[in-house]
């Protein structure tokens, strides 16, 4: 993959490239604040871009904003922000259109998953941070509808919602690719949700039920 | 411009008392001899009369003058307004004589004085305007508007005596004929210099007290307005009078020079008066009242002591001791009682203004004491009781620099007064200074007055406003520090994530790094634990920081909010109807949701949360209710006292609603600009 990098502190920006050229992906630039981003993105039109989202010159959301530019102008272009802390303001958004992932800085650390991660949001999936699926999860109401899903389907839903697909659960809980499609049946139906064949339907439809528990 | 502008001359005459007194004796001399010579043109008894009661006036004002300023000649000047027009009538009856039966020794002399006489009419007007309204006229170099008098009038007197033309053999009126031996150039020469002289006098006297006028202050300029236009008028009249001689004009000379002296005969006087009695000089007016209340006192001891000693003497007999002693203690009895009262009622008919003003600032003060009125108020109380919208009352406070800043009633910052002003101390500290208007500033007599009775209120009002500036001054500080404080958990926030955090992952990464390139063994896994254990460094790390400050706080409230409500392990419903708010307002907000949400679950037992954000103009509410075991109270310095401190700091209140078993809700009022 050709990739594109915007990352301000140069030894972590250093250490992720090395790390990726040695998974065998191709660094075609390496950018320092939220300008050079945009920039190295039109000039190269990488595969996949993974930028942090507190960044010069602001060092507020400059990342996630350049994202949202970029996203904007080529809906296409595979986005994965890194962050340095658990928030959803600025995920949630982008994470409903696909291609997009957003993950804590430090699982780049894990590094199999995070190259995992890297490889579905290129393919048009989604990636999203288990930390912040648990707090979007979370159980925050007493007329809450998922305090209708049984242990297992929560879980199940989850990990849905960290966009991965249906054999990819079953292989994580041990089990059947059919009980997991009952599982997700089950959810979608105790959510009133209409059943969709498209794994990125059904997980846009999982985030944007999130988002509208998440209180706003 | 305390100092009165008429106390800076010596000019060595300390006795004023004693030159209008003598000046007053010589009036009524003059005045005799005009009633007892029995000229040839003696004028008829009402005549008489009403030159008597005209020259009364000045007289009196004159020694009214005397007796409130003896170091003054004013007093002396003002008499002589009646003094030498009656010498010169005097002269006049005098000369009269000299063609009767029996003639008044030297009454040829008199009757050739007389002649010169008209000069004498224009001193007292030209002195009083060389020296009113007290004395800096009289310097060295301008003394001589006075002593020059004496000078001219005795040459012109000889130069006239010497004229052939006074005689009635030249044409002129005094019987016979001009002393032999004398050329008659010498007489006109000498006439002619007196005739400069007393010009220059004149002349020099109204541009003496024209370029007072000039270079006074407004208080000076109101004082001598009126008695400046007449004296200037004097010399005009005079200069104007000659013209028409030399036109030939003789009846239109005579009618200028009648009119010319009568305004300043009139307008002087009148003049002085005015500046005396409506523009404070001297501060007659209290004298005047003081004069007039204890002469009516004494009329009416005197009816109550006659009445009583007639009454007793009816009954004890005539001439009794008893009854003398009687009525010497109703006296006593009914002097205290009356004075008051009498005093109040002259006050307000001699000194209106100042009376009233004084009693409605001791009705302020009344109402002060009953607490019906702030003492703030005392200015407009004292503008209302002098009739001056321009006055202003401002105080003092030190600043941190050491030197003052000025506060009005409502503690707002105002400019300090202009002159003129008067200072208000206490033990040696200034509380107050008042400024005067226009009204005022010409009044300093009656304002001093007034600023006595209103000490109470002023003294009252400077602490109050003191303690209130101070106490925003501490609340300020206060505000600020928590602003810093919040400020400062930023700045950590930042440094943990910009700084440890991104360090911890980059040794993370290359460890990593270095990891691939062995092969699998212990070494292996050794860095493998070590990988992890950074994780759980960096993850702790994130922990730390969300506390320091909630991150979700650089997106709003509403967004902290949302993150908090997310990280509880029981349902809270959130309703927000705000936008942003201020960063620190926010944050305070936020610190009060998640205090009292940790208060609720870790104390109460509470299952059901609800938090309300909303705004109501300039104030932000932030209430957080739960179905806990209630019976939670503000304790200083325990959690829900730090919260409040927190929040009073901020400028806000904290309000906790706990009954026992009923939950609690936590609710606070922050103030936000908008």
């Amino acid at each position: 993959m050709r990739i594109v990098i915007g990352e301000d502190s140069a030894i972590v920006r250093e250490g992720m490239a090395k790390l990726l050229v040695d998974a065998g992906h191709d660094i075609v630039a390496k950018a320092g604040d939220a300008e050079a981003v945009v920039a190295a993105v039109e000039r190269w039109d990488p595969d996949l871009l993974i930028t942090d989202i507190r960044m010069p010159p602001t060092m507020t959301d400059d990342g996630a904003r350049a994202a949202r530019t970029l996203r904007a102008q080529r809906p296409t272009l595979p986005i994965v922000l890194l962050s340095q802390h658990v928030e959803t303001t600025h995920s949630l958004e982008l994470v409903t259109t696909g291609s997009f992932g957003y993950l804590l800085k430090d699982r780049v650390l894990d590094v199999e998953d995070f190259l995992d991660a890297l490889t579905r949001v290129a393919a048009g999936g989604s990636a999203l941070d288990p930390e912040v699926v648990a707090s979007l999860v979370a159980p925050t109401r007493a007329t809450d509808p998922l305090a209708s899903l049984t242990e297992r389907e929560l879980e199940v839903l989850s990990l849905l919602a960290q966009g991965r697909s249906n054999a990819a659960i079953a292989r994580q809980l041990w089990t059947t690719r059919r009980t997991i499609e009952t599982h997700v049946r089950h959810v979608f139906a105790k959510l009133g949700l209409l059943d969709s064949d498209s794994d990125s339907r059904r997980v846009l439809a999982v985030l944007v039920y999130l988002r509208n528990r998440g209180g706003r | 411009m305390t100092a009165a502008p008429y106390e800076a001359e010596d000019i060595g005459m300390r006795s004023g008392r004693a030159a209008v007194a003598a000046v007053a004796a010589l009036g009524v001399a003059a005045f005799v001899v005009v009633c007892v010579a029995d000229g040839t043109d003696r004028p008829a008894g009402w005549v008489l009369a009403l030159i008597a009661l005209a020259a009364a006036i000045p007289v009196v004002l004159g020694l009214l003058l005397a007796w409130r300023r003896p170091d003054l000649m004013v007093g002396a000047l003002l008499a002589a307004f009646s003094t030498v027009p009656l010498a010169e009538f005097a002269v006049h009856a005098w000369g009269a004589t000299e063609t009767t039966a029996h003639p008044w020794p030297g009454a040829h002399v008199a009757a050739v004085i007389d002649v010169s006489g008209w000069m004498w009419f224009f001193l007292p007007p030209a002195a009083l305007a060389a020296v009113f309204p007290g004395g800096p006229v009289l310097s060295r170099r301008r003394r001589w508007l006075l002593f020059g008098w004496p000078v001219v009038l005795a040459a012109f007197a000889f130069g006239v005596a010497l004229d052939p033309s006074t005689y009635q053999e030249g044409g002129g009126t005094v019987p016979g004929r001009a002393p032999a031996g004398v050329p008659e150039a010498v007489g006109t020469a000498i006439g002619l210099l007196a005739l400069a002289g007393f010009a220059a006098l004149v002349i020099g006297s109204a541009a003496a007290v024209v370029a007072r006028y000039r270079h006074g202050d407004t208080r000076l300029r109101r004082q001598i307005r009126w008695l400046a236009l007449s004296a200037f008028l004097l010399p005009l009249a005079l200069l104007t009078t000659w013209f028409c001689y030399l036109l030939g004009a003789r009846s239109a000379a005579q009618a200028v020079v009648v009119a010319g002296l009568l305004v300043a005969y009139f307008g002087m006087p009148v003049g002085t008066a005015v500046a005396v009695l409506r523009h404070d000089l001297y501060d007659i007016d209290r004298l005047l009242s003081r004069t007039v209340s204890y002469t009516v006192l004494t009329a009416a001891l005197s009816v109550v002591f006659a009445t009583v000693v007639f009454t007793a003497g009816l009954v004890l007999g005539r001439g009794s001791a008893p009854a003398v002693a009687l009525a010497t203690l109703c006296c006593a009895v009914v002097f205290g009682r009356i004075r008051r009262r009498i005093q109040a009622v002259v006050d307000r008919r001699f000194d209106r203004a100042g009376g009233q003003a004084v009693a409605e600032v001791a009705g302020f003060v009344d109402a002060v004491r009953d607490g019906r009125v702030a003492p703030e108020q005392i200015e407009s109380a004292l503008r209302a009781s002098v009739g001056d919208p321009d006055l202003r009352v401002a105080y003092p406070l030190p600043n941190a620099e050491g030197g003052v800043f000025w506060l009005d009633g409502a503690g707002d910052r105002v400019p300090p007064p202009a002159e003129p002003s008067r200072e208000i101390r206490s033990g040696g500290r200034m509380l107050a200074v008042v400024g005067s208007g226009r009204r005022t500033a010409v009044r300093p007599a009656m304002l001093a007055a007034v600023l006595r009775e209103a000490h109470l209120p002023l003294e009252l009002a400077r602490s109050r406003i003191e303690v209130r500036s101070a106490l925003a001054e501490t609340e300020a500080s206060r505000a600020r520090l928590v602003r810093a404080g919040y400020e400062e958990r930023r700045r950590l926030e930042r440094d943990l994530h910009d700084g440890a955090q991104q360090r911890l992952v980059a040794v993370g990464l290359s460890l990593r790094l270095a990891q691939r390139q062995l092969a699998p063994g212990p070494a292996y896994a050794m860095l493998g634990d070590a990988v992890a254990a950074l994780q759980e460094a960096v993850a702790e790390l994130r922990r730390i920081s969300q506390g320091v400050r909630p991150s979700g706080l650089d997106d709003g409230l509403p967004a902290a909010l949302r993150t908090l409500v997310r990280a509880s392990p029981v349902p809270i419903e959130l309703r927000v109807t705000t936008d942003r708010v201020q960063d620190a307002v926010a944050t305070t907000a936020y610190y009060v949701a998640a205090e009292a949400v940790a208060n609720a679950l870790k104390h109460a037992g509470s299952q059901r949360l609800l938090i309300e954000v909303s705004r109501d103009g300039r104030t932000l509410s932030v209430s957080v209710s739960d179905d806990g075991c209630g019976g939670a109270s503000i304790v200083p310095g325990r959690g829900l006292g730090g919260l409040a401190d927190r929040v009073s700091a901020s400028g806000g209140t904290l309000h906790v609603l706990s009954q026992p078993g009923a939950g609690t809700t936590v609710k606070a009022l922050l103030p936000c600009a908008s």
